[in-house]
């Protein structure tokens, strides 16, 4: 079990924020660009023959002695996309700070929230072949114990280029939506040409980028050659005061530019480190920052 | 800037294999991390291509080339060139007299001394070795054929001058001998002193000397004499005081003169004014001989300032002890001259041996006094007491030839026996021809024989004249009265203690102790009375090394007799603290030294010591990250909040 019931209750009574009203397929409990029958007066419009008579204002007929037919906003659902990196580099810390853990757990999360609201929900994983383990299109709180299961399923391997996972993406031709990525962007390729095409494929994308403490703060000393996880490259580093310094500065070069990126392009931008709780940071950071609410 | 062992750099070439190490890979920690993106992006400006720049800016390297340029400099014996006063062999004479604690330089012009030796210590270069002797009241080696500056120090600390006048004769005869056994080339002499050497008489040194003058100031006003004295003139409970006054310095001085007796009874208290190099004189009659001890002490106008820069010299004692009587025996078918005078002298209680019905004289046993024998060999020998013997016959004590009547001219040897004794009118018909024991000091000789001699044999004093009073003119003479009554006061002593015209620092107190004595003591002025062997022969108290007024305690079965002797300073080659220009060595005369040779003062301690330092600053250096990774560890959690 990714969590336990007290967290689900908590989280069944969250939705997910999406910031643009889309036009669904299926009736939801989401406003849809779409005029229909809800309840929610919309606007009106002249009467041509075939129109439902049952929509036709009277009140307005009788004041005007013209027809006017009433529309109403349709609510529909909400096409949630959630892409998981399933990188190697995803792989890694100890214990409650294992990222590709925390990473999974809060999919789980958000992927429940979406089901709960009546939303659909698409789940990838992103995988040396473009994506893998797909989940969905699927919709209702009943499917949420078949996700929590697929997702306790996948694992973490190879060495996926996310910027090409995004790519592939934006071609599958998915209804637009809300986007969730998450991902700890550790890629030399960036993710930056994926996320402006998916952009332009009308999703509104939430980045969720996730670091293990000792990214931050390496904690290393000595002449080391460092082993990379993911691709296996090395590097031969003596840290001392002066190799630690710049790796703080270009840690923080690195974040900068992917923050700026993301608000130039209104893509929302989330960092959570793994020695933070993740029901915390779901509950709480992105209640916040509006992702949920 | 030189080196003594250049070969050594050779070690330089070691820089090379630590430059290599540097530039081989060196083996790594392999470590997995999640990604090492961050790590190329970061070391992108500080990746080392190029050799050089794998070398640039390693804080670690850069201290090992030093550390190790410490050490190659070090074993080279890097050294810079110095000026000295001399170099090589090297023998320091340190003048440990009494002037030499004059304050005209700081604490003492002996600490001056001390530091110019430290000096010389420490620019000594590796081919100088140095040897201290201190010229003290006895010169004694301070340290030989060494340059350790820490062990010379450590045997400077605990040096003081002297109250006296040092021994240059013997400190440079002990120089010269040291500098003959010196097999390479001559040493070098230097003398620290401000000059109050004797200005004759002293050897010649074996070398090159040089006199490193130490002192400024002749400022210096002295009591140069200071005593008692009993007059004819005055009553027999009175005596006269006798001051002199020197003033050695360029400048008139004015200064209080004050003169106390032992129980604190001011005699005198005046101003006193005395003209450059001027001595004043001062007597002061009709003091009671009751006042046994007197100081007489010189101060500044201005309370609490010093008077001058030399203060030993500023204050002097003096004794007065009352005579005791004494006993002479004369032995003499008649000397009408003699007894006259033995009546006529003070303190003494003249009584003569009556021959018995035979003509003989028979001495009585236990009975203590001087015993004059007057052409007279008692019949029993002579007794075991002090003895003054006159027209002597054959004895056991000394050989006595046979006479002659061929006086020729005689000679007064320079004795403190003759010291006013004039010879010259005195005409002298017939002596005995005698020959002096080695005990005896010859007083008065001819060419032929020894007329007068005295001197100290099997602890009894024994003074002989060699011919009868009747066949000379020396009765009719001024000399008479005078040589009598001084070989009278030698052989019997006024009083238990001799102190002559008064004692210097340094001269024996010598005590005269009966077969009565059962324990002698000396009181000095400062410190606990000193126990006195009765064993030796004369028994001489030596050490007087403090001016002041010393007590003798010389205890008998009916009580202990109490007298105080003064010691004083006076000393007009140590009062005259005036800075000589040059001193007379030999017969070389050597004038004030700058420094002449140099010397090469080696590094390689001190290079030792930073290389030392260095070595922590690369410990530093190399723990340095691990604080660096606490440091960023509290980053991390601010960045988690």
């Amino acid at each position: 079990m990714l969590f336990d019931e007290a967290t689900l209750r908590k989280l069944n009574a969250m939705t997910l924020s999406s910031g643009r009203v889309r036009a669904g397929r299926m009736r939801g409990d989401r406003r849809s660009s779409k005029r229909g029958a809800s309840i929610e007066f919309a606007d009106y419009r002249n009467y041509t023959p075939g129109d439902d008579l049952r929509r036709l204002d009277w009140n307005v007929y009788a004041r005007h002695n013209r027809p006017f037919i009433k529309l109403f906003e349709e609510e529909e659902d909400l096409a949630v996309h959630l892409l998981l990196d399933g990188s190697t580099s995803m792989n890694w810390g100890e214990g409650g700070q294992h990222k590709f853990d925390q990473a999974r757990r809060i999919a789980a999360a958000l992927g429940s929230i979406a089901l709960a609201a009546g939303d659909q929900l698409k789940f990838n994983l992103l995988a040396p072949k473009g994506v893998a383990a797909p989940f969905g299109p699927a919709r209702g709180s009943h499917q949420t114990i078949r996700f929590f299961s697929h997702l306790e399923a996948i694992t973490p391997s190879g060495s996926p280029a996310v910027n090409s996972s995004l790519l592939n993406y934006s071609l599958t031709g998915a209804r637009p939506g809300l986007l969730i990525l998450i991902s700890d962007l550790l890629d030399p390729d960036g993710c930056e040409t994926g996320l402006t095409r998916l952009l332009s494929r009308g999703h509104e994308i939430v980045l969720i980028h996730l670091l293990h403490s000792t990214e931050l703060a390496p904690v290393l000393d000595g002449d080391l050659k460092l082993i990379d996880a993911e691709f296996g490259y090395t590097q031969d580093v003596t840290v001392d005061q002066g190799s630690l310094a710049a790796y703080e500065r270009q840690l923080k070069l690195w974040l900068g530019k992917l923050r700026q990126f993301c608000v130039a392009r209104s893509i929302h931008y989330s960092q959570h480190t793994t020695s933070r709780a993740w029901d915390q940071y779901v509950l709480l950071n992105l209640r916040a920052e509006g992702v949920v609410k | 800037m030189n080196f003594a062992s250049p070969a050594s750099l050779f070690f330089f070439l070691l820089a090379l294999p630590i430059i290599a190490l540097y530039l081989l890979k060196i083996r790594r920690r392999e470590i997995e991390i999640s990604s090492t993106l961050l790590w190329q992006l970061a070391l992108r400006d500080r990746q080392a291509i190029a050799p050089w720049q794998k070398l640039r800016r390693n804080l670690l390297l850069l201290l090992q080339l030093i550390m190790l340029s410490g050490l190659v400099l070090a074993l080279a014996r890097l050294a810079i060139p110095v000026p000295v006063v001399a170099s090589g062999a090297v023998i320091l004479i340190l003048d440990g007299s009494a002037s030499m604690q004059s304050t005209d330089l700081g604490p003492s012009r002996f600490d001056r001394a001390m530091q110019i030796t430290s000096e010389l210590a420490r620019d000594a270069g590796a081919d100088t070795t140095l040897t201290g002797i201190l010229a003290g009241q006895q010169a004694r080696i301070l340290f030989a054929g060494t340059r350790n500056t820490a062990e010379i120090e450590q045997i400077l600390a605990g040096l003081k001058p002297s109250t006296g006048e040092a021994d240059w004769a013997a400190a440079l005869a002990l120089a010269a001998g040291i500098g003959n056994q010196q097999n390479e080339e001559p040493p070098t002499f230097i003398i620290i002193s401000d000059g109050g050497l004797p200005p004759d008489g002293l050897p010649p040194l074996p070398g090159a000397v040089r006199y490193l003058p130490v002192g400024s100031s002749a400022d210096n006003l002295a009591i140069a004499a200071f005593d008692l004295r009993t007059l004819p003139g005055l009553a027999p409970t009175e005596a006269e005081l006798f001051i002199r006054v020197s003033n050695y310095g360029d400048d008139d001085r004015v200064a209080f003169l004050a003169v106390t007796a032992d129980n604190d009874t001011q005699i005198l208290n005046q101003q006193l004014s005395v003209a450059a190099g001027e001595s004043v004189v001062l007597t002061i009659p009709h003091i009671p001989a009751a006042q046994a001890t007197f100081t007489a002490r010189l101060s500044n106008l201005q309370a609490g300032l010093a008077l001058d820069s030399l203060a030993l010299d500023d204050v002097a004692f003096a004794s007065l002890a009352p005579p005791a009587e004494r006993r002479v025996f004369l032995v003499s078918p008649g000397n009408l001259f003699l007894e006259r005078l033995l009546l006529l002298l003070p303190h003494v209680q003249p009584l003569r041996v009556v021959p018995d019905k035979d003509g003989h004289f028979n001495i009585p046993e236990d009975v203590d006094g001087l015993y004059i024998f007057d052409g007279v060999t008692p019949a029993g020998g002579y007794p075991p007491t002090d003895l003054l013997i006159l027209n002597p016959e054959p004895n056991p004590l000394f050989s006595v030839i046979g006479e002659t009547e061929t006086v020729g001219a005689a000679t007064v040897a320079e004795h403190a026996l003759t010291k006013f004794l004039e010879w010259q009118d005195i005409h002298i018909l017939k002596t005995r021809l005698m020959a002096a024991p080695p005990w005896a000091d010859v007083l008065v000789s001819t060419a032929a024989t020894p007329l007068i001699f005295a001197g100290e044999e099997g602890g009894r004093r024994i003074a002989v004249v060699g011919f009868d009073l009747h066949h000379s003119d020396l009765p009719l003479q001024v000399a008479f009265p005078i040589l009598f009554s001084t070989l009278i006061d030698y052989l019997a002593p006024q009083r238990a203690v001799e102190a002559g015209e008064g004692l210097r620092v340094f001269d024996g107190i010598t005590i005269t102790a009966g077969p009565e004595t059962t324990q002698i003591e000396v009181a000095p002025p400062e410190g606990n009375p000193i126990p006195v062997g009765l064993d030796s022969i004369p028994i001489i108290f030596q050490e007087t090394g403090t001016p002041g007024l010393y007590e003798v305690r010389v205890t008998t079965e009916t009580g202990t007799n109490r007298e105080r002797v003064a010691v004083n300073a006076f000393s007009a080659l140590e009062s005259d603290i005036r800075v000589a220009e040059e001193i007379r060595v030999g017969t070389s005369v050597v004038t004030s030294t700058r420094p002449a040779a140099v010397s090469n003062r080696e590094l390689w301690a001190w290079i030792l010591g930073l290389t030392l330092g260095f070595f922590m600053l690369e410990w530093l250096a190399y723990h340095r990250p691990a604080g660096r990774v606490r440091q960023d560890m509290a980053f991390s959690r601010k960045l988690d909040r």
